[in-house]
C-alpha cells in the first residue's frame, strides 16, 4: 500500500494536488472555489454554485442528471457552501467507484469527470441567464435552507452567537446571505456571479484515488487555459478583536431546553499549544469541562469547547436548564481559570496528546479527510506531513498550555432562552 | 462448552473478505482486516434497545415490564466502573470511545489508530463489569433529561416518533428512544442489573472488529477475557399489534422552517434473509417511484411543493416494517396525495424498467464504496449479524432481484389505509 500526493499549479490562483492510496475502491475529486464572505454577494455565489452541480447543459435537469448519476453506479454529485472564518467556501464533489469494479467494464472516472467539467463550464444557461425552471428550483432550495438553519437548535445558537462574536467581520455573516438577498436574486444575477466565481475566486482542485489519473488534471488545465482569470487574493487567517467587556445577548424561543454559547478570543498563536489547551479544557470526553459540567454537577448532557483556527476564537456550547444558566455558566469558567492557573495533571496532558494523535493518524482513512487536511495545509501557508503534525504535539510543553490559557478572553455570552410556551 | 469455530465470508463480487468466529464463550465475533488503513473500528454489542421492555428467560417465572428508556439508560450507567469513568481509561490510548442506543441493539464503540490492542481490553472488560448504585443512577437522570429536552427540540426526531405512534397502536417502536422524564425516574439499580443480566449475555452479544488489526490479535484478547455465560434462552415478546394504523394524521407545533413531514406506510414485518428481501425490494421500489431521477419527484419539484431535502427510507426491525416518505412542504397533504396516486398508477402499469436497472446499480455501487471506510464496515457487519444475514447477501439480493420482484412488494405492501402522515410546524402557519 502507498500514499502520495503531489500539488502542482495549473496557474497562479489554481492549484491542483493529486492524493494517491492504493487502498481507495473510489475515486473523488473536489473542486474548491474560495472568496471572501461578502453579504451582498454570499447568496448569490451559494445560488451559483448549487445551481451548477444539479444540472448542466447535456444533463438540463435534476431528473436526468441523477439518473445518469445511478447509472455510473451511484455516483455522487454534491455542493457545499461553508464558512471557514472570513471566507465563503464553495465546493463541489464528485465520486464513483473505480473503473476496476464497474460490472460492465465502463470507464466511469472518465464519464464522471466529463460531467462535472460540463457542470462548471457548460452550465444549463442561455443568453448569460440561467435556466428558468432550475434556478426557481433552487433558489426556492436556498430559502427553505435558510429558513431551516432553526431546525438544528445547536448549529443555530453557534450561527447566531457568530453575530455577536465577529460583530462587523465577514464572519458574523451566514455563508447562504439572507432571504431578502436570496429573494432578490434573478437568473442574469446569478449568472454574473458565476462567471465572477469562475474568474476570481481562488480555486484549489483536488483529486483521491488508487492510481496516477494525468487525464484528469490535464483536463483542467485545458478548461482553464481559455480563462484569463484575475483571481483575488484571500486570507485565511483573520484575528477577531476582542471587546472590552464581554458582551450577553439573549433570544426568546419557544424551545424545551435553553442553549448557552461562550465565545472566547485567543491571543496566542502557538497553534499546538492551544489546541492542546482546548482539549484539556473541554473538547474531550475526559477533559474538565465534561468531567465537572456533566458528569460531576449533571447540568448538561453536552457542553464541550471548539477552537476556531482560521478567527482565533474558542467557542463552548452548552445546553441547559434555564434554572441552570448562572450555574453553568460560572462552573465553565470556573474551569477555564483552572487551566489558566495550571491545575492539570501531567496525565491530562498525556491524554490531551493521544487523542491529538490519534486524529492525526486516521487522516489518510477517507478521501475526506485527506482534502480537509491538505487543504489545512494551504490554509496555514504551511503543510505539515501526518509525521511532523504529531511531533508537533509532542513538542508542546506545560508552561505553553498554561500560557496559551491565559491569553483566552471572554468575549460574547449567548443565551437562547426557553419562552413561556402557549401551546403546552 | 463448545470450542471456537472459524469461517472466512467473501464476496465473489468485490473481493472483500471476513471472518465469522463462533466464540467458545458463546459469543458472535467478526473481524474484517483491511489493508492500508490506519483506523480500527471495534463495536461490542447486545441485542438490546428501546423496544425490548417485556422478556423472561429460562430462570424467570413470567414476563417482566421494564421502564421505558431504560436501555439507553443502561448504556450511560456501564461508562462507570467501580473506581473510575470508562472515558478516562480510553483517555490513556487516545481512542474515540462512544456508545449508542437504538431501536433494537445497544452498542458501545471505540475507533483508534494506535494501541487497538489496549482499547479492546478495556472495550471487553466494561462491558462484562456493571456497577451500579442508587447514587449514580440518580446523577444520571439530570444528564439524561437533558439530552431528553434536547431531543425534544430536534423536530427531525419528533416528526418521525409522531409518525410512528400514527402507525402502531402498541409497538414499543413509537416511544422515544431515551423514553421521557417521567419513566426514567422509576428507574432504579436494581432494574438496571436485572436488564443487565437478562441481556449482557454473550449469547445475545456481537463484536465486530474492522480496518487495522489482526484476527489472531483479536481472539487472543478474546480468548483472555470474554468470560463464559450460561444460554438461559431470552426471549422478548412485543404487545400484540393491530395491522390497521392508529391515525391518519399528526400535527406538531414548533419553530421551523418549512413545515417538516413523514408519510410512513406500515408493512408487513419479517426476520433475517427474508427481512433483507423485502427491505431491498422496497428500497429499489420506492427510489425507482420516488428519488430524484423519478417524474413524481421532478414535477413537484418544479411546482414547488417540495425541496431537494425530499427523501425515502426503509425503516424495520423485530416486528416492525415502513417505509418512509420524508421532506419539508408548505403542503404535505398534497405530497400524501401525489405520492399515493403514482404508487396505485405503478401498481397497474408495474415499475419503469430503465430506472429500476439504475437503482440497482446505484445500490450495488454504495455497497463497493461503503468498503472504502473503516467506520462503515464495522457498522454493516454488527448490523448484518444482528439481524441473521452476512454483509455481503446485501450485494446477492441485489443480483437475484427482478422487476417483477419490486412491483410484487408495491403491489402487496403499500396501501393508501395504511399510511399516515406526520407534520411538525410553526405555531403561526396560517396557510
Amino acid at each position: 500500500m502507498t500514499a502520495s500526493y503531489t500539488r502542482t499549479k495549473i496557474s497562479d490562483s489554481i492549484g491542483y494536488t493529486s492524493i494517491l492510496d492504493s487502498k481507495f475502491k473510489t475515486n473523488t475529486i473536489k473542486v474548491r472555489f474560495l472568496q471572501s464572505l461578502c453579504p451582498d454577494k454570499a447568496s448569490a455565489y451559494a445560488l451559483a454554485g448549487s445551481l451548477l452541480a444539479t444540472s448542466n447543459k447535456n444533463l438540463p435537469t435534476l431528473a436526468v442528471m441523477s439518473k445518469k448519476m445511478s447509472m455510473l453506479y451511484g455516483a455522487n454529485i454534491s455542493l457545499s457552501v461553508s464558512k471557514q472564518g472570513d471566507l465563503q467556501v464553495i465546493t463541489m464533489t464528485i465520486s464513483a467507484i473505480d473503473d476496476k469494479y464497474a460490472l460492465n467494464g465502463e470507464p466511469v472516472l472518465n464519464e464522471i469527470l466529463q460531467v462535472l467539467l460540463d457542470c462548471i463550464f457548460n452550465p444549463n444557461a442561455e443568453n448569460n441567464a440561467f435556466d428558468r425552471t432550475m434556478f426557481n428550483v433552487k433558489q426556492k432550495d436556498l430559502l427553505d435552507t435558510i429558513d431551516a438553519e432553526i431546525n438544528n437548535k445547536r448549529g443555530y445558537v453557534i450561527q447566531q452567537a457568530s453575530k455577536t462574536i465577529f460583530k462587523d467581520e465577514p464572519a458574523s455573516y451566514s455563508c447562504y446571505g439572507t432571504k431578502e438577498q436570496v429573494l432578490n436574486l434573478t437568473p442574469e444575477n446569478v449568472y454574473s456571479a458565476y462567471k465572477e466565481m469562475l474568474n476570481k475566486s481562488m480555486i484549489e482542485i483536488y483529486f483521491v484515488g488508487a492510481s496516477p489519473k494525468p487525464f484528469v488534471e490535464e483536463a483542467f488545465k485545458k478548461a482553464f487555459s481559455s480563462y484569463e482569470r484575475e483571481a483575488v487574493p484571500v486570507s485565511f487567517r483573520t484575528e477577531s478583536k476582542v471587546k472590552e467587556t464581554p458582551v450577553t445577548v439573549t433570544e426568546k424561543l419557544p424551545v424545551n431546553q435553553c442553549k448557552m454559547v461562550l465565545g472566547f478570543k485567543v491571543s496566542d498563536k502557538n497553534l499546538y499549544a492551544v489546541k492542546m489547551m482546548n482539549l484539556i479544557y473541554g473538547q474531550t470526553p475526559f477533559s474538565k469541562l465534561f468531567a465537572n459540567v456533566r458528569e460531576k454537577l449533571s447540568l448538561c448532557y453536552y457542553c464541550a469547547s471548539n477552537y476556531i483556527e482560521s478567527k482565533y476564537t474558542m467557542m463552548v456550547d452548552s445546553g441547559v436548564e434555564k434554572e441552570n444558566i448562572e450555574k453553568a455558566k460560572t462552573e465553565i469558567l470556573h474551569q477555564l481559570d483552572e487551566v489558566k492557573a495550571g491545575n492539570f495533571t501531567d496525565e491530562e496532558i498525556e491524554n490531551a496528546r493521544m487523542s491529538a494523535l490519534n486524529s492525526v493518524k486516521g487522516i489518510g482513512d477517507t478521501p475526506s479527510s485527506y482534502v480537509s487536511w491538505h487543504f489545512t495545509g494551504i490554509s496555514r501557508g504551511k503543510f505539515n506531513t501526518i509525521e511532523e503534525e504529531a511531533e508537533a504535539y509532542k513538542n508542546v510543553t506545560r508552561e505553553e498550555i498554561i500560557k496559551a490559557a491565559n491569553s483566552v478572553k471572554l468575549d460574547t455570552i449567548y443565551i437562547m432562552e426557553q419562552e413561556d410556551s402557549e401551546n403546552e | 462448552m463448545s470450542e471456537t469455530t472459524k469461517k472466512i465470508i467473501s464476496c465473489p463480487q468485490t473481493g472483500d473478505k471476513y471472518t465469522y468466529v463462533k466464540h467458545k464463550s458463546g459469543l458472535d465475533i467478526l473481524i474484517c482486516e483491511m489493508e492500508g488503513f490506519s483506523t480500527t473500528e471495534a463495536l461490542f454489542g447486545t441485542k438490546y434497545g428501546s423496544i425490548n421492555t417485556q422478556f423472561k428467560t429460562d430462570k424467570d417465572d413470567d414476563y417482566c415490564c421494564v421502564p421505558e428508556g431504560i436501555a439507553h439508560f443502561l448504556e450511560h450507567k456501564l461508562f462507570e466502573n467501580e473506581d473510575c469513568d470508562v472515558f478516562d481509561l480510553y483517555a490513556k490510548t487516545g481512542a474515540n470511545a462512544n456508545a449508542f442506543t437504538s431501536f433494537d441493539k445497544t452498542c458501545y464503540l471505540f475507533s483508534c489508530s494506535d494501541h487497538y490492542q489496549e482499547s479492546l481490553k478495556i472495550l471487553l472488560s466494561f462491558v462484562q463489569s456493571p456497577y451500579f448504585t442508587p447514587e449514580s443512577v440518580a446523577k444520571e437522570q439530570g444528564i439524561i433529561g437533558q439530552e431528553i429536552k434536547m431531543c425534544d427540540d430536534d423536530p427531525g426526531w419528533r416528526v418521525l416518533f409522531n409518525m410512528l405512534s400514527g402507525l402502531y397502536h402498541n409497538h414499543p417502536v413509537k416511544i422515544d428512544i431515551a423514553g421521557t422524564v417521567e419513566s426514567i425516574a422509576e428507574i432504579t439499580d436494581k432494574l438496571l442489573y436485572r436488564c443487565y443480566n437478562t441481556f449482557y449475555n454473550l449469547h445475545n452479544m456481537v463484536l465486530a472488529v474492522a480496518g487495522n488489526c489482526k484476527e489472531d490479535e483479536v481472539l487472543a484478547i478474546a480468548d483472555e477475557l470474554l468470560k463464559p455465560c450460561e444460554d438461559f434462552h431470552l426471549e422478548t415478546v412485543f404487545p400484540d399489534e393491530p395491522d390497521t394504523i392508529v391515525r391518519e394524521q399528526t400535527v406538531e407545533f414548533a419553530p421551523v422552517g418549512v413545515p417538516l413531514f413523514n408519510l410512513g406506510f406500515k408493512c408487513t414485518p419479517r426476520k433475517g434473509y427474508e427481512n433483507l428481501k423485502a427491505e431491498m425490494e422496497a428500497y429499489v421500489a420506492v427510489n425507482v417511484l420516488a428519488n430524484s431521477a423519478s417524474p413524481l419527484y421532478q414535477e413537484m419539484l418544479e411546482e414547488g411543493l417540495i425541496n431537494t431535502v425530499f427523501t425515502t427510507d426503509i425503516f424495520n426491525g423485530d416486528g416492525f416494517f415502513t417505509v418512509i416518505f420524508d421532506g419539508e412542504s408548505e403542503n404535505p397533504e398534497e405530497v400524501k396525495k401525489r405520492v399515493i396516486g403514482e404508487i396505485e398508477k405503478a401498481k397497474i402499469t408495474g415499475l419503469d424498467e430503465e430506472r429500476f436497472e439504475a437503482v440497482r446499480r446505484s445500490a450495488y455501487g454504495n455497497m463497493v464504496q461503503s468498503f472504502n471506510n473503516v467506520n462503515s464496515v464495522a457498522n454493516h457487519l454488527i448490523n448484518s449479524q444482528m439481524n441473521g444475514v452476512s454483509i455481503f447477501d446485501t450485494i446477492d439480493v441485489l443480483s437475484k432481484m427482478t422487476l417483477e420482484d419490486a412491483n410484487n412488494f408495491l403491489r402487496t405492501e403499500l396501501h393508501p389505509e395504511k399510511a399516515t402522515l406526520s407534520i411538525v410546524k410553526n405555531n403561526s402557519e396560517v396557510k
